[in-house]
Formats: C-alpha cells, structure tokens, sequence
C-alpha cells in the first residue's frame, strides 16, 4: 500500500469520525451551553454559572475526542478520564453541594449532597465499565493477533 | 468479561435514568408546590399575645415532604429571646394539602417582668422565622427570614412632676403622666405610697386609671398625709398592676 492511498484511507475513515464528533460537539454546546446561559440564567445564580460552563466544557471536550478516538484503545482511556474527571468535579461540587442564595432578608438553603452522591456513583459505573472495556478491547486484540500462530 | 461490562453498563444507564426522573420530577414537582397565607389574627388573652398565621400547604408533587418545621424565634432589641414558637408538620404526602396554623405567642407578663425597659421605652423586636423540610426523602431545604416589628411602650415617657406640699390640707399633690404608645389598653391601678425619711408610712393611696392605645394620661395625684409624721425629705413608691403586667415600685425623693 503506498502512501497516497494510506491517506486516502485515512481520510475516509477519519472524516465520518470527525463530522459526527462535530455534530454532536454542536448538539451539546447548544444543550449543555446555550440553554442554561441564555435561557435558564434567570433560575441559576450567577456564582453557580462557572459550575454549569465547566460541566459543559468536560462533557463537549471528552465527546469530540472519545468519538475521534472510538475504535482504538484510546476510546476507553478517555471515557475513563471523563468518568475520573467528573468525579472530581461532583467532589467539588460535593464539598459546596449546600447551595445557599440570599433573597432581601431571606436566605434558602438547599442541600443537594445526596444528589450528588448519587452522580458519583454513577461516574464511578462508568470508570469500572471503561476500564473494563479497554481490557477487553486490548485481549482481543491479541487473540486476534495470536490466533493466526495457533 | 463482556458480561460484566454489559452487567455495568446497564446499571450506568439505569441509575442515570432513575437520576434524570427524579431531577425533573423533583423541580416538576417543587413548581407545582402551593403555598399560601391566610390572614393573620391576633389574640390577646389575660397576659399574652397570640399572633396567629394560618397557612395552606397543597402538594401536587409526586414526593412527599416531611418534617416541615416552622420555628420563629422573637428577640429584644439586645438579642434577647423573648419567645420561641414552633409548629411542626410531620409528613405532607404527594397530592395531599394540609392546614396548619403559626401561633407566636408573647408572654406580656413575663415579658415586661423581665425586661423592664420595655415597659418605658418604644423599641422593635427582631423576629427571625426558620423553616425546614425534608423533600423527597433526600434533599434538606432550609428557608431563613428576618423582620421587624415595632414595640410601643404602655408608659412611654413616664413622669412624676414636682411634688407638692399643701400644709393647710395636709396633702400631698403628684404630677403623673405617660403616653401608652403600646397596642393594648392600659386598664390598670397604680399604687403610691409616701415614705418619710425614717422610712415610715405616711400616706397610701390607689388609682384607677384606663388608658386607650394612642391615648396619653396626665393627672394630679392627691395623698392625705399625717404631717406630725412628715419630714422635710422622704420618697414615694409607686407600683402600676394591670391584668397583662405589673411594674415597679418606682422610687422617686422629695
């Protein structure tokens, strides 16, 4: 095989990966972004605005690049880095999951740690799961390799 | 292995179905919340003040609420706790209403018996409302308020005026006046007593008086006295009793 049709190959093979990487990036800033900043912003407060762009950020960064990289190991190291990432921030999240606001004089406070609590455990599903599925993927690899020698 | 990973993934997919109802049941059901006031009335017993609240509680949610615990501390204007009333609500189970009522009471009697200066001086109270539930079952919710109400005082400006001696009549005459800027009538007697300087009775006397809320009193008050026993110098106790409170004696030197 020489190397324009390596490329070409490439090509083909990339392309579709990045188009569907890109729309769903689109599909999610829009949700994720678009809808609590210009939408929602009058029922968030603004000191937990940074919280809803961060979320955003990790959830549109890891899709793009999960996508590009689905078919390789790397598919799985990055959705297990997703998980990890977003247990940190539930961590975060949980350290200050008693969210108060101040009205005049009335004060409320909401305390959303069992929520959070719950998230965790759902990312810590996903870590297992991925890390999982990247054993997985890698034992078939060599299976695959090894069989032709058996 | 790919039991595993699909025995996990499933759980994933389930937990993250069961957290994504309960998100939006949980806030569907908390706007669907109605919460209403009646209109407030206020009791006033032998000694105290009642300040009732009615409130109505409709739950059209899909969660229930529990532990709804509404605490109003009252306090002076030294963040002193005059009264601590609490009304609490054990369980309001989805589509259910309730009716409950607030009663803030004010003990007067120990109010003023143990804040004397309230009896004097205008002042405000600080009332501090803290309401707490449980919804759901998992998420606490804590709602804190404070306001203000102003306190008028039943013997605001209390003054006993220059003394007087008439000798020819053997009396004693004393200016008396306040204004009773409280809420309440101030139906009352007020005792005085003339003292000479060994400290020995010379004169008693009571008066019955009825002041309206808003309304001042002024008066002479006139004391037959036993002059062989009257000194140049002495002093008056004075004591007002009513049926919500007593004060005194005031101590005031001729």
């Amino acid at each position: 095989m020489n190397n324009g049709t390596k490329w070409k190959t490439l090509f083909k093979k990339m392309i579709p990966k990045i188009l569907k990487a890109s729309l769903l990036v689109v599909i999610l800033y829009f949700l994720l972004y678009c809808i609590p900043t210009f939408v929602m912003s009058s029922f968030i407060p603004s000191k937990y605005e940074p919280f809803i762009d961060i979320f955003a950020a990790i959830t549109i960064f890891f899709t793009f690049i999960t996508q590009l990289m689905s078919g390789t190991i790397f598919q799985y190291v990055f959705s297990a880095t997703r998980a990890l990432a977003f247990i940190i921030f539930f961590m975060q999240l949980l350290n200050s999951g008693i969210i108060t606001e101040n009205f005049e004089a009335t004060f409320i406070l909401i305390d959303l740690r069992v929520f959070f609590a719950m998230l965790i455990a759902i990312e810590l599903l996903e870590f297992g799961k991925n890390i999982f599925e990247a054993i997985n993927f890698l034992s078939e690899k060599v299976e695959a390799f090894q069989l032709p020698f058996l | 292995m790919k039991q595993a990973i699909r025995a996990l993934s499933l759980a994933a997919k389930i937990l993250w179905v069961i957290v994504i109802i309960f998100s939006v049941t949980a806030v569907y059901s908390a706007a669907n919340l109605r919460i209403s006031f009646g209109e407030p009335e206020t009791y006033l017993s032998e000694d105290s003040l009642t300040w009732s609240t009615p409130f109505f509680i409709n739950n059209t949610g899909f969660y229930e609420i529990a532990n709804l615990n509404i605490t109003t501390h009252i306090k002076d204007l030294y963040d002193k706790t005059v009264s601590t009333s609490t009304t609490i609500v054990p369980t309001i189970p989805p589509s259910r209403s309730i009716q409950e009522t607030h009663n803030i009471t004010l003990n007067l009697k120990n109010l003023i018996g143990e804040l004397s200066y309230l009896a004097f001086n205008d002042s405000v109270f600080n009332i501090h409302t803290f309401v707490a539930l449980r919804f759901a079952n998992v998420i606490p919710i804590q709602v804190l308020t404070n306001t203000t109400i102003p306190w008028g005082a039943p013997l605001y400006n209390f003054t006993i005026g220059e003394i007087t001696l008439n000798h020819a009549e053997m009396r004693l005459t004393i200016p008396l006046s306040f204004e009773n800027h409280a809420f309440f009538g101030f139906n009352g007697t007020i005792y005085i007593e003339a003292y000479n300087s060994e400290n020995e009775q010379i004169s008693a006397t009571d008066v019955i008086i009825e002041v309206l809320p808003g309304s001042g009193f002024e008066d002479l008050v006139e004391m037959n006295v036993d002059v062989r026993k009257l000194t140049s110098e002495g002093h008056l106790r004075i004591s007002l009793e009513t049926s919500i409170f007593n004060v005194g004696p005031i101590i005031k030197s001729w």
